[in-house]
């Protein structure tokens, strides 16, 4: 009998959209971390470098660092509510945490993006 | 009031893929499923098939997927639903027999790898072997499960990979490596230190939603990664 | 059931060591962060990378990055693997692609880190 997709069709709660959401932002990560790499890379070269980091000052470029700013936040808070869960009990609160990671999330947030704006040209 | 239901109907023998069927009964905010699959099935549907048997919450037998999810039928009332059509499939990824049945051999074969019952091979005492309140606390919510499968088929682990051993088999492990009476639990962490075993777990907390009973799940879990992490890493 | 070998640990070392690196790259990020956009204009050019980079001790945070990173991230791939490739011969592939990227990737950072000495900061055309 075919498989059928239980992902799209079981009820989401809490606990099922945090952790699609953590996996979907840790591969968009893993992405981004070999493109930074290989950007990095590039420092062999000091007027390449500079040539690359002048087309990624471009405001799509910017948009796009935001939002990489807004992934690994909400990867990294949620990774602290996971480390709770697994070694401080963190189970007996897990949709408080998860608001709390909402919260802190969206604090840390602007807290990022008021002065990242700010030093846009 | 009037109620309607969109159940899943399918005879493999017959049939090349499940499809809906749709039912309106009278019924009340605190009728509950089962009620009104019993109504069906005796006033509307005699081929309507499902599995029941106490009625209360404490068999396990009428375990399925309501409104998305799991849950049993005896327990879940009209007013705890949100209004409109209310769709009742079997528990997700499990082959159907017919209709509501599925077959749950593959739920049932995990609780064998984790030996579910006691191991002492000390000298059989005189009496009683005694626990502290304290250590009976230990495994008290472990031991309240009616195996109804309705956590280890909400499971997205277990649904990417059915030998994982499921919530289910993981809180019976739990329930005889902690409790105090029992010598062997070496042996069973080593069982759940597997491929399939308790690392397939990432919390994602469907079980804790689906379980009948309130067990936190997910809790028990992390105490046996904890367990393993502190003696075997 | 499946007797015959099929590769895989039970996943116990990689489960602790995400966590461990998770922790690890917090901390890092947040410094990493504050020295990017709080301290600095967030300009990246090859002269502020630079002025940093040539001082062993940025050299060897931003190594502790770049390794913690890796890990976490390859380990984290490695996880959805497990969980949805269950032929043999796929997992065998794909793991063996993870562990080459990986090495590659290390590889090519760390050198850039490691090697690392400022050329002359003159004015460089854009």
């Amino acid at each position: 009998m075919k498989k059928n997709v239980y992902e799209l069709k079981y009820r989401y709660h809490t606990g099922s959209v945090a952790w699609v959401l953590h996996r979907l932002s840790g591969l968009a990560l893993i992405l981004y971390l070999v493109l930074h790499i290989w950007v990095i890379s590039n420092l062999n070269n000091p007027a390449g470098f500079n040539k690359v980091m002048a087309f990624l000052n471009e405001p799509l470029f910017k948009l796009l660092e935001l939002g990489l700013w807004g992934v690994i936040i909400y990867h990294a808070i949620n990774g602290l509510r996971v480390i709770l869960v697994d070694f401080f009990g963190g189970s007996k609160n897990q949709k408080k945490l998860f608001w709390g990671v909402v919260v802190v999330g969206i604090v840390v947030f602007i807290a990022g993006a008021v002065p990242f704006i700010g030093n846009l040209k | 009031m009037k109620v309607t239901f969109k159940i899943q109907r399918f005879i493999p023998e017959n049939d090349t893929k499940p499809s809906f069927k749709e039912y309106v009964v009278e019924a009340q905010p605190n009728t509950t499923i089962l009620d009104c699959l019993n109504d069906i099935r005796w006033h509307y549907d005699e081929t309507l098939s499902f599995r029941r048997s106490c009625g209360h919450a404490i068999c396990g037998s009428c375990a399925m997927n309501i409104n998305g999810k799991n849950g049993l039928a005896c327990q879940t009332h009209v007013q705890d639903l949100k209004s409109g059509a209310i769709t009742v499939k079997p528990l997700p990824s499990f082959p159907i027999i017919k209709d509501l049945v599925v077959d749950l051999d593959k739920f049932y074969e995990k609780f064998n790898k984790i030996k579910p019952y006691l191991i002492n091979d000390g000298p059989v005492p005189e009496k009683e072997r005694l626990q502290s309140p304290e250590q009976q606390k230990l495994i008290e919510e472990s031991t309240t499960c009616i195996l109804c499968a309705a956590c280890t088929s909400s499971c997205p682990s277990f649904w990417a990979d059915d030998d994982y051993l499921g919530p289910s088999a993981l809180l019976k492990a739990y329930r005889y490596i902690f409790d105090t009476r029992d010598t062997s639990a070496e042996e069973r962490l080593s069982v759940v230190n597997d491929k399939h075993g308790v690392f397939r777990c990432h919390t994602i907390f469907n079980c804790n939603e689906a379980c009948p009973k309130d067990i936190n799940i997910t809790n028990h879990i992390a105490k046996l990664k904890t367990a393993l992490v502190t003696t075997k890493l | 059931m499946n007797i015959k070998f099929v590769p895989g640990d039970s996943g116990m070392r990689r489960w602790f060591f995400q966590r461990i690196t998770g922790i690890f790259l917090v901390v890092l990020l947040l410094v990493h962060f504050t020295i990017m956009h709080f301290i600095g204009t967030g300009e990246t050019t090859y002269q502020t990378v630079a002025s940093r980079l040539a001082s062993p001790l940025w050299k060897t945070f931003d190594l502790a990055f770049l390794v913690f990173a890796l890990y976490h991230g390859l380990a984290g791939l490695w996880v959805v693997v497990d969980d949805y490739v269950h032929k043999d011969g796929w997992r065998i592939f794909i793991y063996s692609l993870i562990v080459l990227g990986g090495a590659l990737l290390l590889a090519l950072g760390a050198l850039t880190i490691i090697t690392f000495s400022p050329q002359m900061l003159t004015t460089v055309k854009m």
